[in-house]
């Protein structure tokens, strides 16, 4: 047996057992099946004349909204209370003393407190089975539903899994369903972002077990394997800051391994868009909805680089000061991971994203020049980046929120500023006309480049260069402090 | 760096595969006698070490190892090395760095610099074989209140990969040894603080590990709690563990200790042996002398002798210190006898624990 399961096996035991054992199991199993026949029973003899398939069609929406509700509600639920628990006792650093494998406690996290979840789930799914059986309704797409819908909830729960593991207060479920059901209309702009955080998927298990959508192969196939690659990444962070609370959880390697998935499945979602829009999203179709979804998509892509590159530089300051990292994934050279999230971004979004800026910008000529803007950008952008982590490496608590902030002002403002003050001048007679303002920054020049807007960005990326060279000066003097640095050290 | 020394400790050097060999129950595995500890590592009657073919040395090292929480430093290079069969009393005041230091080498905090070896491999290397052999008992026992203690200890088991009867037979040990073996299905939330402390001492002995790290582990118990834990104490030490205790009840430590550390904001500022702390400053040593009634002056003839200091008079009960060799004490003694003193007992005070701490002028932390 491989040593992950050997070492989930105790942690399932003992979730079982804190979740009051076999009794409370087939006490809710037993509610379950109870709450299902007699519900059955009531509908049939309030709605007496309605032929049992209608019946059984209404039954099984129900069944749909309370399986989705059971899985991401409850199950999150189940697992933020069982690391909450761990956390506020100690219990999970007893858990790390002991010889059980760091994804072995994580996979027991993640099926440990869920198991009473999966049975109501796998009971509910069953008792649907049979009530549409009865009722002559197709099952095909309830099983295919219950599927994606189980692993859409998976790859949610190891998520929560994670953020428990990173800060030891998880994801709030109850908070992150209303987060991302609120932001579906923005994520709109980033559909990889959506595929990402599986909306898409929970959207499309619903959709088919209430028998509004038909099952799709192709749809079908890629939200198994974006759950799969998910469930499994998240699952491997949350193992590694289990075992090393004190290094960053997506650190180098494992940040351009996030940044990589998230521009592929950014360039598939824009792609496969118009698909999306058609099954999932009420977004009003505008022939330039393409643009404005390329350009973040792009610099969502640049902002994401921050996460490896922030990881790289806190790894190079903890080994100045003498700690001791974890494995080569923590010591890859901060500039170097510079280079490969440049890298993944500008080829991830040249090859697989093709089509889409073929769209965006046909012209060749233009595509050529916009192109040539935008490995400038993302480069300069990227390597500004590193001696801004190595200087906010001195408040280390706050380094997210200085970058954060940094980015907004310096990247976020010059563009903003030129947009509201062409939006200001513009007349009925007279469209908008940028200045120089708009190439101060990567994002200005992204957007200056891929919206084929005349203005120029030599002296802007120039400006560019100059600040990067002055801060990597400044870096290069304050890292030689790093040893000397008070230490603040994680939780 | 601290060299331990203690002269009736034999250096041993455990190696991988006989751990594994005693905790598969293989063929190394040695016999068990009734009331050892189950699974023993070396021994069971009487003679400890005594498989010369398992060598124990280095089971613990730390190699400066310095904690910081921004600019406080909590602990400041320590270095010391542990053997099997040592017992280190680890003093200090309250934010000492004890708990910090204690948790570097469990492996459950990082230090800011240096590292802490089990077995000549580092704690926080992904090697699963190291946490086998390190054991660690917080001052706030982590428990889950709604287990019955013998499903928590269970799972403890299966989490150390032992079989089920395995873990029975050591859970029934030890239940015995912390005397809970009638609390054996008593959920944990219903134990008192004392049980409570007792059942994360059994969690932590029952995989029987190598190193044990325990801090604070008598101060929820009883007297007799206390005295019963100094046995097992002693009894794992014999057996040879390494072990590091930390705790204010100098007294108890005193009675277990093979070495002593105390450490004052964050730095180990005094290591000795509990041997060598009894024989310190051999010249001067404190005695106590009983008289009878009727020699009121006698203070101030104790006083006016020359080496004489320090002296403290409790009704007839004197207490003094005398900077003097033994012949001196000898003839300081036939003196009070040619002087017709009435002596009723004389004797000499060992120095404590306690008093070499409060001597050794440790600050108190704020």
């Amino acid at each position: 047996m491989p040593d992950m399961i050997k070492s989930a096996i105790p942690m399932w035991r003992v979730q079982f057992h804190l979740l009051g054992g076999m009794r409370k199991m087939v006490f809710v199993l037993t509610a379950t099946v109870t709450i299902i026949v007699a519900g059955t029973i009531v509908v049939r003899r309030v709605a007496a004349g309605t032929p049992f398939t209608t019946v059984a069609g209404w039954i099984t929406v129900f069944l749909a909204w309370a399986q989705s509700a059971i899985l991401v509600l409850a199950g999150s639920n189940m697992i933020y209370r069982a690391i909450v628990r761990d956390v506020d006792s100690r219990m999970i650093e007893s858990h790390r003393l002991s010889p059980m494998t760091n994804l072995g406690v994580a996979l027991g996290y993640l099926f440990g407190p869920t198991q009473q979840v999966l049975a109501v789930f796998l009971t509910a799914g069953l008792g649907g089975a049979i009530i549409g059986f009865i009722g002559q309704i197709p099952l095909g797409p309830w099983g295919i539903g219950h599927a994606v819908l189980l692993t859409s909830a998976i790859t949610l729960w190891a998520l929560v899994v994670f953020s428990g593991m990173k800060s030891g207060k998880p994801l709030n479920p109850g908070g992150l369903i209303i987060a991302v059901s609120s932001l579906s209309l923005p994520l709109s702009f980033v559909p990889g972002a959506a595929i990402l955080l599986n909306i898409y998927s929970v959207m499309y298990g619903m959709y088919l077990l209430m028998g509004k959508a038909a099952p799709h192969a192709v749809i079908t196939a890629i939200t198994f394997a974006v759950c799969a690659a998910m469930i499994l990444y998240w699952l491997a962070v949350a193992a590694v800051k289990y075992r090393r609370p004190d290094l960053p959880a997506l650190g180098s390697f494992r940040g351009l391994i996030l940044l990589a998935i998230l521009v592929v499945l950014g360039m598939i979602g824009l792609a496969a868009f118009e698909e999306l829009r058609s099954r999932f999203v009420s977004v009003p179709t505008d022939d330039d909805f393409l643009t404005p979804q390329w350009i973040v998509s792009l610099v969502m892509a640049v902002c994401l680089a921050a996460i490896p590159i922030g990881g790289a530089v806190q790894c190079r300051m903890l080994a100045a000061r003498g700690a001791a990292l974890r494995d080569w994934t923590d010591r890859i050279s901060d500039v170097l991971v510079v280079l490969l999230a440049a890298i993944i971004v500008l080829s991830g979004s040249y090859i697989i994203g093709w089509k889409c800026w073929h769209e965006v910008l046909p012209i060749p000529q233009a595509a050529q020049r916009a192109w040539g803007y935008t490995g400038a950008a993302v480069l300069v952008g990227l390597l500004t980046l590193r001696p801004v982590f190595v200087l906010v490496q001195r408040y280390p608590k706050s380094a997210s929120a200085l970058v954060g902030a940094f980015v907004l002002i310096v990247w976020g403002f010059p563009p903003l500023i030129d947009l509201i003050r062409a939006e200001q001048l513009a007349t009925v007679y007279k469209p908008p006309t940028f200045s120089f303002l708009m190439g101060l920054s990567p994002i200005g020049t992204l957007i200056a480049a891929w919206a084929d807007i005349a203005v120029p960005l030599i002296p802007g990326i120039t400006f560019q260069v100059i600040l990067l060279s002055l801060l990597w000066i400044v870096a290069a003097r304050f890292r030689r402090r790093w040893p000397t640095l008070p230490h603040v050290a994680a939780r | 760096m601290f060299e331990s020394s203690s002269p009736h400790i034999a250096d041993y050097k455990l190696t991988e595969s006989a751990v594994k060999d005693t905790r598969s129950g293989g063929e190394g595995r040695p016999e068990r006698s009734a009331r050892t500890h189950p699974n023993s590592l070396l021994a069971t009657s009487g003679e400890s070490y005594a498989d010369p073919a398992v060598e124990i040395m280095n089971l613990l090292r730390a190699e400066h190892i310095r904690v910081e929480f921004g600019p406080l430093v909590a602990v400041d290079d320590a270095s010391f090395d542990l053997s099997g069969g040592q017992l280190l009393g680890l003093v200090g005041p309250n934010g000492a760095g004890k708990t910090t230091l204690i948790r570097v080498l469990a492996g459950l905090h990082a230090p800011t610099r240096g590292t802490a070896y089990v077995m000549d491999k580092p704690i926080l290397d992904e090697n699963q074989i190291v946490r086998h052999h390190v054991g660690f008992a917080p001052d706030t026992p982590p428990l889950y209140d709604d287990l019955t203690l013998q499903q928590f200890l269970r799972f403890i088991g299966g989490a150390y990969d032992l079989t089920r009867q395995e873990t029975d037979e050591r859970i029934d040990f030890w239940l015995e040894q912390l005397w809970l073996t009638e609390k054996r299905d008593v959920l944990m939330k219903h134990l008192s603080r004392g049980m409570k402390q007792r059942a994360a001492l059994a969690r932590t002995f029952l995989p029987s590990p190598h190193v044990l790290l325990l801090d604070e582990p008598l101060s929820g118990l009883d007297p007799a709690g206390r005295r019963q834990l100094r046995g097992v104490l002693g009894m794992l030490r014999d057996q040879g563990c390494a072990m590091i205790v930390s705790s204010h009840i100098l007294s108890d430590l005193e009675e277990v200790a093979t070495h002593i550390a105390i450490i004052e904001q964050g730095k180990i500022i005094r290591w000795t042996t509990t041997d060598a702390l009894h024989h310190e400053d051999l010249e001067r040593r404190t005695y106590r002398l009983a008289i009878a009634n009727g020699y009121e002056e006698f203070g101030k003839l104790l006083a006016a002798i020359p080496g004489v200091s320090d002296v403290r008079a409790e009704g007839r009960l004197y207490t003094f210190d005398y900077l003097a060799d033994e012949a001196r004490v000898v003839e300081l003694l036939q003196d009070f006898v040619h002087r017709a003193v009435p002596v009723v007992s004389f004797t000499m005070v060992t120095k404590s624990l306690e008093e070499v701490y409060l001597r050794a002028g440790v600050k108190q932390v704020d």
